[in-house]
């Protein structure tokens, strides 16, 4: 549960990322971005990646975490990069529903963890 | 060579990555299945059961080894872990007097395979099983094995030359790190994919091919031994500390409960698990226990060994914590062999690595598509084109149909059949060489389609091959809920799917209009 909220989140993240570059900007979301619209969108990709990070080490620890984080992020970047291929719309799609349930998802497992200890 | 730094990277690039390509691809291809070594034992070993837990298959072993060499001078046990299903045993028997010490490998009449969860013997088919895609992928075959590993090392380190001056010649690695133009020219749809699956798993890449040669280090590099240590034997005993060979003391005593050994040495570890068990004079008073932590457990690729007194099962000693140096190595190695991983980070290793044979597979191709448009004739290439485009086609579809073919050989052979686990190696190896004789005597692009169908079949007919053949299949494995089993199957056929992809995207491309128009326009005038 918690790591794919961290797959998602990744995505979503690189997502973010891909729509402040000028050159995905009107495939994704259909017209170019005011530049603090790309500020915001290259901070939201960090926050991503980030929040990516720390689902892994709340899954894994430190040691495993960090390498299953640098795993998933590259499988992330490299199913985001295929959709955008194929289904630019897609993916931003993907993305924003991904963005949506990632917290809800850590949400659940904080409380099933809870519940359990 | 000339040019600007870039340009004389981009020269390095693309010779190291075309010459040493085709054994990297092999080497990448093999070394990603040994991620799933011990379910590829499993499944070429049909007569082999369900893991169990090791202090059951250790309970199974110490019965069967007290009846069967109750007075070796040792024994050793490889516990199974939760995916493997046996326990391997062998033993070294006491040596008559006058002789001297046996060596410490057993004779195979010293060697038992136990299933996991009765303990009694089995006798799989005679097979190498996993082990053989994880040696070959850095020792090679048909070589002496440090003959072998010396040429995987030449590859990987050109596999490290190829990618750092791969990063310095992509000029544009986070402005086109989301690019990838199917649609487009065939150049530039290649160079991008290319570019993909090496970039977005730049990484992966970078750490499979340094902790890789870091593995082999002490083979590669040994002046670091040698000018600290005078023999080296020294340094392997500073880096293995066995311990003592205790003479038996001829007062007989039952051997100390190993199940309750094994459980104390899971706390001491903190709940790791026991993996190689080692006993010295079983059913004397001097018995002693040694039990080696799982690889596993931690980052670090060896845990560590405890030893007990074999008859009170108490703690004697404990192999000291690594150093520093010794740790990094360690962990290098750990992170290349990827035993820690649980079945999730497992899967992203395998598809990680997958991407890394795609790199190989992509940047191979890309230098015939590259050239085939600047041929004076690209009706009829220069010896060196073809040459390069049939050692393509014959081993980027060779090496999967070998791979493939060496598991229907696994089904086929006779059971009782001489040197059996050899012809299934043989089978591998005649595959590929077949396929790049049939790329070197059919027309190009048929080749492609034709070699990549046919290794789609062998891959994806596997689960009904073992069906009709053994006991293993993927509906008894899915009643049984032999979970590793069932994911094996429908790996395959995945695998085989994505290979009948290929082979219809080469078919498509051929009728793809652009380069015949060229070629007509060239051969008209002639």
């Amino acid at each position: 549960m918690i790591l794919t909220a961290a797959f998602l989140l990744a995505f979503a993240g690189f997502a973010a990322f891909c729509v402040s570059m000028t050159k995905h900007q009107v495939e994704t979301v259909g017209r170019r971005l005011a530049p603090r619209e790309q500020t915001l969108a290259k901070a939201a990709g960090a926050a991503g990646l980030g929040a990516a990070f720390a689902c892994a080490v709340l899954a894994e620890g430190w040691r495993f975490g960090s390498v299953l984080w640098s795993g998933l992020i590259m499988l992330a970047a490299l199913a985001l990069t295929l959709l955008l291929a194929y289904r630019p719309r897609t993916a931003a799609r993907f993305a924003a529903v991904s963005a949506y349930f990632a917290p809800l998802l850590v949400a659940a497992w904080a409380l099933v963890t809870f519940i359990e200890a | 060579m000339k040019g600007s730094f870039r340009q004389s990277m981009a020269w390095l690039h693309t010779w190291s990555g075309l010459v040493f390509g085709w054994v990297l691809f092999a080497m990448f291809m093999t070394g990603t299945a040994s991620y799933f070594r011990p379910e590829i034992t499993r499944w070429m070993e049909p007569e082999t059961g369900r893991p169990a837990s090791y202090a059951q298959a250790a309970q199974g072993a110490v019965a069967y080894l007290n009846q069967t060499a109750p007075d070796a001078q040792s024994w050793s046990i490889t516990l199974p872990d939760e995916r493997q299903a046996t326990a391997r045993l062998f033993w070294r028997p006491a040596p008559s007097p006058g002789e001297e010490a046996p060596r410490r490998r057993g004779r195979s009449e010293n060697r038992a395979v136990l299933d996991a969860s009765t303990g009694q013997p089995v006798s799989p088919r005679d097979t190498r099983g996993g082990e053989f895609f994880y040696r070959v992928h850095f020792q090679m075959h048909y070589l002496p094995v440090l003959q072998g590993r010396w040429v995987a090392g030449l590859c990987a380190m050109f596999m490290l030359v190829a990618i750092t001056s791969g990063v310095v010649t992509h000029k544009r690695i986070f402005k086109d790190f989301f690019t990838f133009r199917p649609r487009k020219a065939a150049q530039r749809s290649w160079l991008d994919a290319h570019n993909l699956t090496a970039v977005l798993a730049l990484p992966f890449h970078l750490m499979i091919t340094y902790t890789g040669l870091v593995t082999l280090m002490g083979l590669y590099m040994p002046w670091g031994v040698t000018a600290n240590y005078k023999a080296p034997e020294t340094y392997f005993e500073a880096m293995f500390p066995r311990a003592e060979e205790v003479e038996r003391s001829g007062v007989s005593a039952p051997l100390a409960n190993l199940p309750g050994v094994l459980e104390t040495a899971s706390e001491h570890w903190g709940g790791g698990r026991p993996w190689i068990v080692n006993v010295s004079n079983p059913g004397d008073a001097s018995a002693v226990i040694e039990v080696t932590r799982h690889s596993g457990d931690q980052l670090a690729y060896a845990g560590g060994t405890l030893a007990f007194n074999g008859v009170t099962g108490q703690l004697i000693s404990a192999t000291p914590e690594p150093g520093p140096a010794v740790l990094t190595h360690r962990v290098m190695y750990g992170l290349h062999m990827g035993r820690f991983a649980d079945p999730i980070l497992r899967w992203v290793y395998f598809l990680c690595s997958l991407a890394g044979c795609a790199m190989v597979a992509t940047g191979l191709v890309l230098w015939t598509v590259k050239r085939r448009s600047q041929l004076p004739d690209p009706e009829r290439p220069h010896f060196g084109f073809r040459l390069v485009e049939r050692l393509n086609i014959g081993t980027i579809a060779g090496v999967p149909a070998g791979m493939a073919a060496m598991l229907w050989a696994n089904r086929l052979l006779p059971v009782g059949m001489a040197g059996r686990a050899e012809w299934e190696v043989h089978s591998f190896f005649i595959a590929w060489a077949g396929t790049i004789a049939w790329a070197c005597a059919r027309p190009a692009r048929r080749a492609w389609v034709e070699t990549l169908s046919a290794a789609a079949f062998l891959v994806a007919a596997l689960p009904l091959v073992s069906a009709a053949t053994t006991s293993r299949n993927l509906l008894g494995a899915l009643l049984s809920g032999d979970w590793a089993m069932v994911a094996f199957d429908l790996t395959l056929l995945a695998l085989g799917a994505a290979l009948a992809f290929c082979a219809l995207k080469a078919g498509a491309y051929r009728a793809a209009p652009k380069p015949r128009r060229r070629s007509r326009t060239v051969a008209a005038p002639a």
